[in-house]
């Protein structure tokens, strides 16, 4: 089309306007006007010589978006996209000579482009100017077309690369056009090879036949093809890949090739190899074995194959058995098909006893064991039938013959044995195995002799044995011998056997009774021993030893002790059992009698009274007597012994009446001292209240001169009165009389309080206190604990001149409870050896010069380590002569009952 | 003016308690035993009764017993002197019906403060 409009323009333009002609030159113009215009191309005209733009028709006018008079103000640059220009100014200046056409960039008024083909040709007008006309024709939608078809092309692409399948695209000619990532993977080709690879699907020379055939076949007949064959892969590896094939079309029906997918089947292929083997020795073993084999489908029972073995022993023809179901020929209690066949896959591996029905209608027990196999495709069950009809019948008859015998000689107490003609052991019971100790598993088949007998009785086993295996005569058949026999831990034992012989099919066996009898002997002798050392024991005893009945009236056996103690002899009360009795002293009778009641109704008994002998002495007598009873639980002795203890009873009398004097006289002791305490209080009360009674008056007069010797006076009372307080406190805690009053404190402001009360001591000595302690609650007696503190702590500040006092309070546990520690350290002049002997023993001070120059009643510490001790705890000491002094004390956390201490 | 009753049988100290307390502003009533101490209580109906424990007569616990049983006398403050340290005696004279007790040699001071202590209980702010 734009090609004639070239030629029609070209042939306007060119032609002369001689004078004749001008009217039919109009009319030309006229119709070349008409055909611009109506063009559905874009025509432009531009000057050759200037570049300027003379004429548009109104399609170009749409393809621009200008009008006319743009147009004729443009110049041929002015319409192409600025990379455009120079690309658009070669070509124009190229068409002023020739036509041609080149594709472009123009620009529309708004600046958008549009790509377009220009073909363009120079032509010349009426006045003669050199012109050239270009046909513009769009191309955008061309480019949206090509584009579309670029993206769609990419999208199959990244899709086929995408797909895990091997994907191929044949030609007409069956050449590879295409192949997808997974194909170049598989057949291990790389990026770089892949133009190598473009020709056939590389397949086995064996296969290529029918891979030829089926790809014929498919463009033959339009229709897809597949096929299994072994391809050759880039390392020259064969694989087996199933191939599916589909022939591509044309629009006009032309065959334009296939596409394919292929896929790798090789380890099927060698699974199936490999099947069709096992398969193939399967049918061999099953066909010619001699056990009975069926195959029957797990689906519905049905018999799919059975052997000649199985055609045999149901005596059925084979068509028969194979139109048959497993249900048809095992008598199962009670169920339908159904109910059988579900489990069968589950039984898959397990033997199982049966009852199955041959074709004469008997009814034959049989062991079927059951498996699943593949057998190609499917699935069946392969079932191994063994007839094992005798065997029951056997074992039947075997079980219930040996359960009589098993009831017998398994509750038997005896051990019962039985040995083949071999010498072997062929019956061993439970009683034997815990006599001799070894079980029936390890005793049935061991040689009886080598087993049980004892070395030197082996000779005269073996001697006997020919005998007794050819005639079941013997020395010891019929008879019942002891004898002795080997345990399994090597220990003999004396037996009783009773030997039988016992012919089966003509063979001798023997049977062999056993009985323990070590007990007895052992029991006969050890009676025997203890008898005699019982005996011994008795008679050289100075106390006496009796056994008599529970009643007490008659007498088995009593000591001769009996006649050194009460004066009368043994004869006596073997004769009168009572008339032991009849010597005990009229006011324990009473008692006596309480306690033999409670003989007789089996309790031990320890009973203490006295005695007269017939010679007139009084005796103290203890006797402690048990019960004895037999198996049955009856009370049916009373053993006994009988002790003077007159010489323990006066000891004991002088104990108490000593004591009781020593507690009457602490008493008496601590009674006084209280009331001295008392006493001595009420004096030196006024005398320190007379003191500070003048103290404060005398302050309020103003007086102040004898503020001093008051204050001595103060001093030396307070001094005083403490003294009383330790001496008190020392005596009622020997007296029994301290109590302890428990309570819940805080153990940290027990220890400040005192730290507190003691600081003035400290500063007067130069000394600092350190005090390490949490806060704890301790259940116990603070106001104690604070005095302990008191002497302690006060002791380190005495002690110590300008050093330090460290107290250390720390929480410990232990399997009995929590404890605290308190450790009172010191810097001050330490304990020597000798002194700590003695430190905590009343009225001791380090030495006397001690005491005059610190101060105390040495009473401090013997008062805390009791109190202290009262409370469940302790106080230690470690001490360096010079260096200083560690005072420790201990204390549980928590007393759990109030108690008097007694120390 | 507020009277205290002060049971003593030693004369030293009636006298030292007798100048403490006047001194204090109290008007003071002696006793020499338990029985007076308890007579005495009942007839003059004293703020406050100070009782030594070791009385002839009638003791301090058993004086205290009987001021406690009559209505008259039962709501006096009673503090127990005693130079019986032992835990016990105090415990007996506080069962007995004593309201405080003070250990001798007594500490004016602390003694003083007591008895302001029963006399003024410390208001509780409600």
């Amino acid at each position: 089309m734009k090609s004639r409009v070239v030629r029609e323009a070209s042939l306007i333009g060119s032609g002369q306007t001689p004078p004749g002609v001008r009217e039919a030159l109009k009319h030309s113009e006229a119709s070349y006007r008409a055909v611009f215009d109506a063009s559905r191309d874009a025509l432009l005209i531009a000057d050759a010589q200037t570049g300027m733009l003379v004429d548009a028709n109104p399609a170009a006018l749409i393809l621009l978006d200008r009008s006319m008079e743009e147009i004729r103000g443009l110049h041929q640059k002015d319409i192409h996209a600025s990379e455009d220009v120079p690309a658009g100014t070669e070509a124009f200046h190229r068409y002023r000579y020739e036509a041609g056409a080149t594709e472009h960039v123009v620009l529309r008024r708004d600046g958008t482009r549009v790509p377009v083909e220009i073909a363009a040709s120079p032509m010349r007008d009426a006045q003669g100017r050199d012109l050239i006309l270009g046909i513009f024709h769009d191309l955008t939608e061309h480019r949206r077309a090509e584009e579309q078809l670029r993206e769609s092309e990419e999208r199959f692409r990244i899709m086929a690369d995408c797909c895990p399948a091997v994907m191929w695209v044949t030609n007409a000619e069956g050449l590879l056009w295409f192949v997808n990532r997974a194909y170049r993977e598989f057949f291990g080709i790389r990026g770089d090879q892949v133009e190598r690879f473009k020709g056939r699907l590389p397949v086995h020379l064996d296969d290529e036949y029918d891979f030829r055939t089926a790809w014929k076949r498919s463009v033959e007949r339009r229709m897809p093809f597949a096929t299994e064959a072994r391809v050759q892969r880039a390392d020259g590896e064969w694989r087996w890949v199933a191939t599916q094939g589909e022939p591509r079309f044309s629009q006009g029906g032309d065959f334009l090739g296939h596409v394919g997918l292929s896929s790798d089947i090789t380890d099927r292929k060698q699974a199936e190899e490999a099947l069709r083997e096992s398969e193939q020795s399967y049918r061999r073993q099953f066909a010619d074995n001699s056990v009975i084999m069926l195959l029957i489908d797990p689906a519905d029972g049905q018999i799919v194959d059975a052997n000649a073995a199985a055609l045999v022993f149901y005596g059925y023809p084979r068509e028969r058995l194979l139109a048959m179901r497993s249900s048809d020929i095992a008598l199962l209690p009670g169920s339908d098909a159904q109910q059988v066949l579900a489990p069968l896959q589950d039984m898959s591996g397990r033997l199982l006893q049966r009852q199955h029905r041959l074709a004469n209608g008997s009814v034959r027990d049989v062991e079927v064991s059951l498996s699943q196999i593949q057998l190609g495709e499917r699935i069946v069950v392969h079932s191994i039938v063994v007839d094992i009809t005798d065997r029951k019948r056997a074992e039947k008859e075997a079980q219930w013959s040996e359960a009589r015998l098993r009831g017998i000689t398994d509750s038997a107490q005896d051990a019962i044995i039985m040995m083949d003609p071999e010498g072997m052991i062929s019956f061993w019971n439970p009683a034997a195995e815990s006599i001799l100790g070894y079980g029936a598993e390890e005793a049935i088949g061991k040689h009886l002799h080598t087993l049980l007998t004892p070395e030197r009785y082996l000779e005269a086993h073996r001697a006997a044995l020919p005998e007794f295996l050819r005639t079941g005569r013997g020395k010891a058949i019929g008879k019942t011998v002891e004898l002795a026999a080997r345990r399994r831990d090597g220990r003999e034992i004396a037996i009783d056997l009773s030997l039988s012989a016992v012919s089966l099919n003509g063979k001798w066996h023997a049977v062999g009774i056993l009985r323990n009898i070590t007990e007895r002997q052992q029991a006969e002798q050890a009676l025997r021993n203890s008898e005699e050392k019982f005996r011994q024991l008795a008679e050289n005893m100075r106390e006496v030893f009796f056994v008599a009945t529970p009643a007490g009236d008659e007498l088995i056996y009593i000591s001769p002790a009996y006649e050194q103690i009460w004066g009368a002899t043994c004869d006596s009360i073997y004769k009168s059992p009572m008339s032991w009795a009849e010597a005990i002293h009229p006011d324990d009778r009473k008692r006596h009698q309480v306690m033999s009641e409670r003989q007789i109704r089996g309790e031990p008994i320890d009973s203490e009274f006295r005695i007269r002998t017939p010679d007139g002495l009084e005796k103290w007598i203890r006797t402690r007597t048990s019960p004895v009873r037999n198996e049955a639980g009856d009370l049916i002795r009373v053993v006994g012994i009988a002790e003077e203890i007159t010489e323990r009873k006066r000891y004991e009398a002088e104990l108490i009446f000593a004591r009781e004097g020593a507690e009457a006289a602490n008493l008496a002791k601590s009674r006084f001292l209280a009331n001295m305490s008392h006493e001595l209080r009420t004096p030196l009360n006024a005398i320190l209240g007379f003191s500070e009674l003048l103290m404060t008056e005398m302050d309020d007069q103003g007086v102040h001169e004898w503020d001093e010797d008051l204050q001595k006076i103060q001093r030396a009372g307070n001094h005083l009165s403490r003294l009383i307080n330790d001496i008190l406190d020392l005596s009622k805690i020997e007296a029994g009389k301290m109590r302890l009053s428990i309570e819940d404190f805080d153990i940290a402001v027990v220890v400040r309080d005192v730290v507190a009360s003691l600081e003035p001591l400290a500063k007067k000595n130069k000394n600092e206190i350190e005090v390490f302690c949490e806060p704890a609650i301790l259940h116990s007696d603070g106001m104690r604990v604070q005095q302990c503190l008191f002497n302690l702590i006060g002791n380190a500040c005495k002690f110590t001149q300008g050093g330090q006092v460290v107290i250390d309070v720390q929480r410990e546990s232990g399997v009995d409870g929590v404890w605290y520690r308190i450790r009172i350290r010191d810097s001050g002049i330490g304990i020597t050896r000798e002194q700590l002997a003695g430190l905590f023993t009343a009225f001791n001070q380090g030495d006397g010069a001690t005491t005059r120059k610190f101060g105390g009643s040495g009473l401090g510490l013997t008062i805390s380590r009791k109190l202290c001790r009262m409370m469940g705890g302790d106080i230690s000491v470690e001490s360096i002569p010079g260096k200083g002094s560690t005072f420790i004390l201990r204390i549980p956390g928590s007393i759990l009952t109030e108690g008097t201490g007694n120390l | 003016m507020t009277r205290i009753l002060v049971v003593e049988d030693d004369e030293a100290n009636q006298e030292i308690v007798t100048r403490v307390l006047r001194r204090e502003g109290y008007e003071v009533i002696l006793a020499g035993d338990g029985l007076t101490g308890v007579a005495l209580a009942l007839a003059e109906v004293p703020d406050l009764i100070l009782m030594d424990l070791s009385l002839p007569e009638l003791d301090g616990w058993e004086a205290t017993r009987r001021i406690r049983a009559n209505p008259v006398t039962a709501t006096i403050p009673i503090i127990a002197l005693t130079a019986h340290a032992f835990a016990e005696e105090v415990q007996q004279a506080l069962q007995a019906g004593c309201s405080r007790y003070e250990t001798k040699p007594l500490v004016y001071r602390r003694l003083i403060k007591k008895i302001k202590d029963l006399l003024n209980p410390p208001t509780v702010a409600v």
